[in-house]
């Protein structure tokens, strides 16, 4: 099979991966939500717990008229969606599942993520903007100052773990991992970092300032309908998948298994949604902070905590 | 076909056109918009000469955390214009617009023109006098541990200074910003 064959196979797979994911995990949130609330959530729909509500969510989505704001600053805001849902996208080309089941297995793996990672700002921002509503801008301009603020520590926090193992490919941590056992024994204060960082950046209680239901109306897309509110969701839960398979990858041995190629790629799959329930699962418990709160934590705390850990993680690697 | 000419001619468009729009849009906010695609665009080089690291951060530094602060710039300074309604005006008023003026449009235009055509002779003659080779050199095999080690025994101590320069800048900006006897 020519090349460009394979690469339209893997694209389609990953675009799939990322529609199943997001409806199952729109699905379980509502589950856990209920159980954690003491009630029964999305029951009607199908066998079993109303398993099929993700289908009927989705086709509802697709058929709902695409509605655009009268005043909306036109490209910009169709644009939007296209620009944050992109690099989710791209990110899974470096996600490691198995051992020879990557994408890509770049010598830049982790820097590339980050890049990645970092454009998604642009689609918040060209949302809020463009659609012309105050609580868009609002909530666009509480993401700026959030994203900025702790992608530094989740950024330095990584550190600690390439330093140690000596490599950005991802594919090469996993494999380390595979020789020395987990990271998590060794830098145990640097996925603390990593984890509380990475639920500000995925905009997830406590840090749900830029999106907040209850005072933004759902933030920067609060004028989408439709389709286009449908990527920015199916965007927000894949983001939470490849955060998930991130902290997996850096610091719970990735796929390292015992049980062989499918084995590898399910235990992947297991701890990774293992970290995406406790993600949901703090979101049902925790309340939300303040914006004052929001910078105290992330400059005064979780900077000068990562730095530490880059110089200790140096002084123990030099003794 | 020619991917990598195609490519190329692409990334050239792109990068052109933004660039283009970034001076000569009426709204600040669409000129860092353009500004982020410009620097996409510039990583696209970069990747297109093997140099992934360097592109990885360009659009890390750039596309990322430099238009951020743009943005964080237009919306921290009060102007009344960006959550207005955009001034509507016909197809033909917005060519003349962009292209009528005297001070940024026709003009500005035919200086630039002029300026890659003789930067173009000139690289011709440079690579025609053999200082530079016109094919590029054999692509590193990891171009970060290259740059890495380059960085940190080489040319440690301007990377300090360059990183001092940077803190210079930033209490230089503190202080600025700061009136006199406020905390």
């Amino acid at each position: 099979m020519p090349e460009w064959v394979m690469a339209i196979i893997k694209i389609l797979i990953v675009l799939a991966f990322i529609g199943l994911n997001g409806m199952f995990l729109i699905w379980a949130e509502r589950k856990v939500a209920g159980f954690i609330q003491a009630r029964i959530g999305p029951a009607r729909v199908g066998r079993p717990q109303g398993f099929f509500q993700l289908f009927a969510d989705a086709i509802k989505m697709f058929s709902k008229e695409d509605v655009r704001p009268a005043a909306a600053d036109k490209w910009v805001w169709w644009f939007a969606p296209v620009v944050f849902f992109t690099p989710v996208a791209m990110a899974f080309l470096v996600l490691p599942f198995g051992p020879n089941v990557i994408g890509l297995d770049m010598n830049i793996g982790l820097i590339y993520l980050a890049a990645v990672a970092s454009f998604a700002l642009l689609g918040v921002f060209m949302a809020g903007w463009g659609s012309n509503n105050k609580y868009s801008l609002l909530g666009a301009m509480r993401a700026g100052a959030q994203m900025i603020s702790y992608e530094i520590p989740l950024i330095l926090a990584t550190i600690g773990v390439i330093m140690i193992t000596g490599t950005l490919s991802t594919q090469g941590i996993v494999e380390y991992q595979v020789a020395h056992g987990w990271n998590i024994k060794t830098q145990f204060l640097a996925f603390v970092v990593f984890f509380i960082a990475m639920l500000a950046e995925l905009n997830r209680t406590p840090f749900d300032l830029v999106i907040a239901e209850s005072e933004l109306t759902s933030g920067f897309f609060t004028e989408y309908s439709g389709i286009r509110w449908g990527m920015f969701m199916f965007a927000e839960y894949t983001n939470i998948f490849v955060m998930s398979a991130l902290a997996v990858t850096l610091f719970f041995g990735g796929w390292a298994s015992p049980f062989g190629l499918v084995g590898s790629v399910l235990i992947f799959l297991i701890k990774t949604y293992a970290i995406v329930f406790l993600i949901i699962w703090i979101r049902w418990s925790v309340p939300r902070v303040r914006i004052d709160q929001l910078m105290t934590l992330g400059w005064k705390f979780l900077l000068p905590l990562s730095l530490f850990n880059i110089v200790f993680t140096g002084l123990i690697l030099l003794i | 076909m020619n991917w990598e000419l195609l490519g190329f001619a692409f990334l050239t468009g792109m990068l052109l056109y933004s660039a283009f729009k970034v001076v000569t849009t009426t709204y600040i906010t669409h000129a860092a918009i353009y500004l982020a695609f410009t620097f996409v665009a510039l990583a696209g080089f970069f990747l297109m000469l093997s140099a992934n690291f360097l592109a990885a951060v360009q659009i890390l530094v750039y596309a990322g955390a430099v238009v951020a602060l743009v943005v964080f710039a237009i919306m921290l300074s009060q102007r009344q214009d960006y959550s207005g309604k955009p001034i509507e005006e016909t197809r033909t008023e917005k060519i003349e617009r962009t292209f009528g003026s005297q001070y940024w449009g026709a003009l500005p235009l035919v200086i630039a023109a002029g300026v890659a055509a003789i930067m173009i002779v000139i690289y011709r003659q440079v690579v025609a006098a053999g200082y530079w080779t016109s094919e590029p050199g054999p692509a590193l095999e990891d171009s970060t541990v290259a740059i890495a080690n380059e960085l940190f025994t080489k040319y440690l101590i301007p990377f300090e200074v360059v990183s001092l320069v940077l803190l210079a800048a930033m209490i230089g900006a503190i202080i600025l910003t700061k009136r006199e006897g406020q905390r």
